[in-house]
């Protein structure tokens, strides 16, 4: 049975809960009998989540009127605690180690380009690509499959293993 | 097929001993008394030492001289407690991944795409430069 590694963006797209695909691909594993222990985050995941929330609320007060996502926004950020601390108790938020930093300094220097759906690209980041070198790296010598939606440039890496929610 | 933890479990859980005698006859094993197993036998101490893979009961002698294993209920039933902890997790013990969706609260708004950016002023591309071996 694989392991699996959601992408920061997947991780928050279930704490969305609005339906998106990232939501019904862990509803399609249950069926498959994937054990919630076998679903993890990497570290960064929290953090990347919760800084998007964070600026997206600073930017709501900024703005001055009554902001209608504000409460919205809270209910996201409460969300994205309960799954962090969900994933904490089942020792499922991978840390980085010497082997996950030693590949992530190898993708450092690689161009990976996400594309988005006008044809616009851009390098991803930096704690993207320390999300790749975890799913490669893996834990216990088995590399985790990372979940993510489908980019091309995913594709090219050597030893990443992929799935599309 | 059955799992392995839908034929044991109803059999651990409730005085069913026609069916685990059912079970064991399958896996070519006797269910002894505690009592009527086997400490002294040496051919399955001696092999089991030796890296093959055997379980010495702790009381009693063998009822049976062809038994290549003897093994008492109650150490069954802790052997597939350690089957199931070890790798057989989709058992007695699995969990939904998809359970954690109940405590999260749906949201009735529209954030628009939503999409994780880059963190600004960070260095991508040839981050490692600062070390040299100059």
């Amino acid at each position: 049975m694989p392991r699996y590694l959601l992408s920061s963006q997947a991780f928050l797209d279930i704490c969305r809960r609005q339906g998106k695909p990232a939501e019904k691909w862990l509803e399609r594993v249950r069926r498959d009998g994937v054990d919630a222990r076998d679903v993890c985050i990497s570290a960064v995941a929290p953090m990347n989540a919760l800084g998007l929330i964070a600026a997206m609320i600073a930017r709501e007060r900024a703005g001055g009127a009554a902001s209608k996502a504000l409460p919205h926004l809270r209910r996201l950020e409460t969300n994205v605690r309960e799954f962090v601390r969900d994933l904490a108790e089942d020792d499922c938020i991978v840390p980085m180690d010497h082997h996950i930093a030693e590949q992530w300094g190898v993708l450092l220097d690689t161009e990976i380009a996400y594309v988005e759906p006008d044809g616009r690209s851009e390098e991803i980041g930096s704690a993207a690509k320390l999300e790749i070198a975890t799913a490669i790296v893996g834990r216990h010598g088995i590399p985790f499959t990372y979940v993510i939606e489908e980019q091309a440039a995913y594709a090219d890496l050597p030893g990443l293993l992929l799935e599309s929610p | 097929m059955e799992t392995l933890a839908e034929v044991v479990t109803p059999l651990l859980d409730g005085d069913r001993t026609d069916d685990i005698g059912q079970l064991l006859a399958e896996l070519e094993a006797s269910l002894v008394s505690l009592e009527a197993a086997n400490k002294g036998m040496p051919d399955i101490r001696k092999s089991a030492l030796a890296g093959i893979p055997s379980v010495i009961t702790r009381m009693g002698r063998s009822p049976d001289e062809n038994a290549t294993v003897v093994i008492a209920l109650h150490q069954l039933a802790g052997l597939f407690g350690q089957v199931f902890a070890g790798g057989e997790r989709k058992g007695v013990e699995r969990r939904a991944p998809d359970a954690i969706l109940a405590r999260l609260k749906p949201i009735d708004f529209d954030f628009g795409d939503l999409r994780i950016p880059r963190r600004t002023h960070e260095e991508t591309l040839g981050g490692r430069t600062a070390l040299t071996l100059d």
